[in-house]
């Protein structure tokens, strides 16, 4: 390929790469029945791929990393699907979430009460264990790499920041409506309320939109892209995040 | 029977030259085996009775079966099997002797397996004649033949006309004439038992009473004989299905959402099917976006409900489906009765889309990623104009690359649709850092598109 060059007078040079490269667009990772799948696509045009992996039991995905639960471990793939880092854990789905460079994560286990830290080389334990009555609803990493969960007892949602040692940092109630979905990379929440899927910082509510099903749960799954697992569907939807902007399109099932 | 006849009847098995024995279910249900003298039984004329045999081969070596005939008027061997044959030791073969009288009477005739012969007999008794109006000719009916009355339409009337009919030179009765069946009735109802002098005969009808849409079966008894019945009654025709977009359609990488809609409410339960046909209009082949979501096939199944004007895709009235990022022709076709009709969405060629690029610094300068689509497949230049930190072009122009040889060979080999991921490196020669914002521009055969300024 022919480079082209600009240059400032201050002799600062622009060459295009020779190295270019033109593939189909990932929009991220789903688990679809205990399948893991790939979605490509860009708004309003997803398509499934083919299953990678079967016995799968949470998944979710930055563009960076694909972090993946089965019975007994959870892993970490890189976006070449090699296997970068795993640790044997109890049974049960995981719930995890994404810094916002997409490099580090967090892993929280419901069944087994485990929380886990992936530093983009090995898993790590977070020395946390919640009374029994608190229930963890959701998992992230908050702006200054702290681990969040959220944590729900009589009705009520919390979002708690914690040191690697497990101290807590801070504390943060959600409205009483709510049912937290997910926390977003810097510590942004995916709650719904009155079959709205609300996006939330610290400094309130940010953008509202309105859901064409009930929701189960949220994971991230790919670079701007969350799976929404919905009532009564194989597929689920994928809602594309891009700021403040939110866009919820339908995901297409895998073939057999 | 003779009292000879009885003395021999005893004598069983029977045997055929010692190696061979005889059988048959003659008269019983059960296998027995055959005497010198066989009844088969009566059956009226122009019917026909079946009657198993089997030869069986009870000597120890392996025997040759060569002759296998029946002989006298009324008798035949129904589907003889092949000769000579060798059956093995223990071995059996099944015949059928078929006894198809063509008037009353008494019938013989000699059954000859191999060197032995056995007197088969049956009997006809005088008995009334079964036919069917077809058109304007009367059909004979034998015992088991079927009396259709066809796919009848939701609102007609469906009869059969029948004739009892005595072709004998003595009286005969009928003890027996019903019709049995759900939706099947006689009419007008013959008075049982009935006798029909000679010549005479009678005329009834069977109708189809159901007005219920389904299959019917039913049968029609005389006496021993019976007849099936069988009737499909067809459901009422559906009003033409409409297929309503949410929108309009007409650009790629949309879900878009449609429902059918009857002129008329459903007069029944029914069932359809919606397609979706893509026509590219651009070179490289299908879309495979193109599909209705979330089953990601191009037919889904619907149903109407009764009384209702809407179709239902399982839970739902709407059906999501994707336009694709191919420029071309969406066909929708919606199937119902007899019904078929189709709508066109037509997505013209446009420029190239892009997403939001995401730039990152790298040791030796910037890495670009974007996503987008080119619906035309015909991307041939990209022209990038990097900034400086004080918002002046950097250089005297954009960098302008020819990437048509390198969009091409992607979509010419499986690309799904027009859908793409660009990853291209710049390195930089002086300072990096001084570069701070971009904008990008695309050429393809429906024009030039340009993204916003990107800083970082």
């Amino acid at each position: 390929m022919k480079k082209a060059l600009t240059c400032t007078l201050l002799s600062t040079c622009v060459l295009f790469g020779a190295d270019a490269l033109v593939t189909a667009p990932q929009a991220g990772m789903v688990r679809q029945a205990d399948r893991l799948i790939p979605v490509y696509g860009v708004r309003g045009n997803l398509i499934a791929g083919q299953a990678l992996r079967e016995g799968v039991l949470a998944v979710a995905a930055s563009g960076r990393w694909t972090l993946v639960k089965t019975e007994n471990a959870v892993s970490a793939w890189d976006d070449r699907g090699l296997l970068a880092g795993e640790h044997e854990a109890g049974p049960g789905p995981a719930l995890f979430g994404f810094a916002q460079d997409g490099a580090t994560a967090v892993a929280h286990l419901p069944e087994s009460r485990e929380t886990l830290r992936w530093d983009g080389t090995v898993w790590t334990e977070v020395p946390w264990t919640g009374t029994p009555d608190v229930r963890v609803v959701a998992a992230g990493v908050g702006a200054s790499g702290e681990t969040l969960l959220g944590l729900q007892r009589d009705e009520r949602t919390w979002v708690v920041g914690m040191a690697a040692s497990g101290a807590r940092l801070s504390e943060d109630l959600l409205p009483g409506n709510s049912k937290l979905l997910s926390i977003l990379p810097g510590g942004a929440r995916l709650r719904t309320a009155d079959r709205q899927l609300v996006l939330e910082t610290s400094r309130g509510v940010e953008a509202a939109i309105d859901l064409p099903a009930d929701v189960e749960s949220l994971s991230p799954m790919g670079e701007g892209w969350f799976h929404l697992v919905t009532a009564g569907s194989n597929a689920g939807l994928a809602l594309h995040l891009e700021g403040k902007v939110m866009g919820i399109y339908y995901l297409p099932e895998a073939g057999p | 029977m003779k009292p000879l006849v009885l003395l021999l009847a005893l004598l069983a098995p029977f045997s055929l030259a010692a190696q061979w024995q005889l059988t048959t279910t003659a008269g019983a249900i059960a296998e027995r085996p055959a005497g010198p003298l066989v009844e088969v039984g009566n059956t009226v004329a122009g019917d026909r009775l079946d009657t198993d045999f089997f030869v069986i081969n009870a000597g120890s070596t392996p025997a040759a079966l060569t002759r296998l005939s029946i002989s006298g008027a009324g008798f035949t061997l129904h589907q003889p099997p092949s000769l000579p044959q060798t059956i093995p030791a223990g071995g059996r073969l099944r015949f059928q002797v078929r006894f198809a009288p063509t008037a009353p009477g008494s019938y013989s005739a000699s059954l000859q397996v191999n060197d032995l012969a056995v007197l088969v007999r049956g009997s006809s008794p005088a008995a009334a004649a079964v036919e069917v109006r077809d058109g304007t000719e009367l059909r004979s009916l034998s015992a088991g033949t079927g009396i259709g009355f066809g796919r009848i339409s939701w609102d007609a009337s469906a009869t059969r006309a029948l004739r009892l009919s005595n072709p004998n030179a003595v009286a005969v009765s009928v003890t027996a004439l019903r019709v049995t069946g759900e939706g099947f009735g006689l009419t007008p109802l013959p008075v049982v038992p009935l006798t029909l002098m000679p010549g005479e005969a009678l005329w009834f009808e069977i109708a189809l009473r159901a007005t219920a849409p389904g299959s019917y079966r039913g049968e029609l008894t005389v006496d021993q004989r019976s007849f099936p019945l069988d009737a499909t009654r067809l459901p009422p025709p559906f009003p033409e299905p409409e297929i309503i977009f949410g929108g309009n359609y007409l650009d790629s990488a949309i879900q878009g959402r449609l429902t059918i809609r009857l002129a008329a409410p459903a007069p029944t339960d029914g069932a359809g099917s919606l397609s979706l046909e893509f026509l590219p209009a651009v070179r490289g082949g299908d879309d495979p976006a193109v599909i209705f979501t979330p089953s990601g096939l191009r037919t889904l199944a619907f149903t109407v409900p009764g009384g209702h004007t809407n179709a239902q895709f399982g839970s739902t009235s709407e059906a999501i489906f994707q336009t694709g990022t191919t420029a071309g022709t969406l066909i929708f076709t919606a199937r119902l009765g007899d019904h078929t009709r189709s709508q066109t969405i037509t997505v013209s060629p446009a420029k190239v889309a892009v997403n939001t690029p995401h730039i990152y610094r790298s040791a030796t300068g910037l890495e670009l990623r974007l996503s987008g689509y080119d619906n035309t497949r015909s991307c041939s230049e990209i022209r990038f104009q990097f900034y400086d930190r004080q918002g002046r072009v950097l250089g005297t122009g954009p960098i302008r690359t020819d990437v048509r040889a390198l969009f091409r060979s992607y979509f010419d080999n499986g690309s799904p649709g027009g859908l793409f991921r660009l990853q291209a490196s710049f390195p930089v020669a002086g300072n990096a850092a001084e570069i701070t914002g971009v904008e990008i521009e695309f050429l393809n055969l429906a024009g030039s598109t340009q993204t916003q300024r990107i800083s970082f």
